[in-house]
């Protein structure tokens, strides 16, 4: 092998040791929670519950959670026709309305209980707290509605 | 001719002995000659030479892994969402990474 050519098979090796010292330090330091504990402790920081508070709210959410997890499987099922609808031209308009309005329904229903259990985590918090914490979530919350509401619309006019 | 037979080339040979004496630059000038021949390396192959010993590789590896590992120690890896947005994610059967569960 040529000087050269052993040089570059050294800094590829070099690199790619370096590479993978970097990767495994990167991962030996990432983070191990949940968005849920994530989410959770930025509430507790953010709205400045004290310890009593954060153990109401924490099981409030934790019921909440396997309600929400479920709710967005009904929705991901309803989604999914409704979605690829560009895979299945053979269907009926009607049929389709019919599940667009089932959607809507189900969307509307899962809206409704996330906004009940913020509105239950609120009264649980100081109330400037409780305010603010409505004003910050419930808006993007409506937002992500909105947004997924067109993106079903779009593809059901495609 | 037969193989037996001496062959008088041979005798000749064998009292044949060289007069001359090499010049006395004789053996500046041989390497006069390589030194023409020979062509100025590059400065990869100068490179090459001088790193590719078994101590300075060692060392320059060591050098790149602890580089590494204090870049990773300095820059751990964050999330790419607000604790805000992490925590709309895990309540929001509308957020597109909700089903997902990783942190992005």
């Amino acid at each position: 092998m040529t000087p050269a050519g052993r040089l570059l098979g050294f800094a590829f090796i070099t690199a790619a040791i370096a590479a993978m010292a970097l990767w495994v330090t990167r991962e030996s330091l990432r983070p191990r929670e949940s968005a849920q504990e994530v989410g959770l402790r930025w509430l507790k920081d953010e709205y400045h519950l004290d310890e009593q508070t954060f153990e109401r709210v924490s099981t409030l959410h934790r019921d909440y959670f396997l309600k929400c997890d479920k709710m967005c499987h009904q929705i991901a099922a309803a989604d999914r026709p409704l979605l690829w609808r560009t895979r299945q031209r053979g269907r009926q308009t009607g049929d389709l309305n019919a599940k667009f309005n089932e959607e809507q329904a189900l969307c509307g229903d899962c809206e409704k209980a996330t906004t009940d259990h913020l509105r239950q985590v609120a009264t649980l918090m100081q109330p400037p707290e409780a305010e603010r914490f409505l004003e910050d979530i419930l808006p993007i919350l409506h937002q992500q509605r909105l947004e997924h509401d067109r993106r079903v619309s779009s593809s059901l006019r495609r | 001719m037969k193989p037996e037979d001496p062959d008088p080339l041979d005798d000749l040979l064998a009292q044949w002995q060289l007069q001359d004496e090499p010049p006395p630059d004789f053996r500046r000038e041989v390497w006069r000659r390589i030194a023409l021949e020979t062509r100025e390396p590059k400065w990869i192959e100068r490179v090459a030479w001088w790193l590719l010993r078994p101590k300075r590789e060692v060392l320059v590896l060591a050098t790149a892994v602890i580089f590494a590992v204090a870049w990773g120690i300095t820059h751990p890896p964050g999330y790419e969402l607000t604790p805000q947005d992490v925590y709309v994610m895990s309540i929001s059967p509308f957020d597109q990474n909700h089903l997902g569960g990783s942190l992005p």
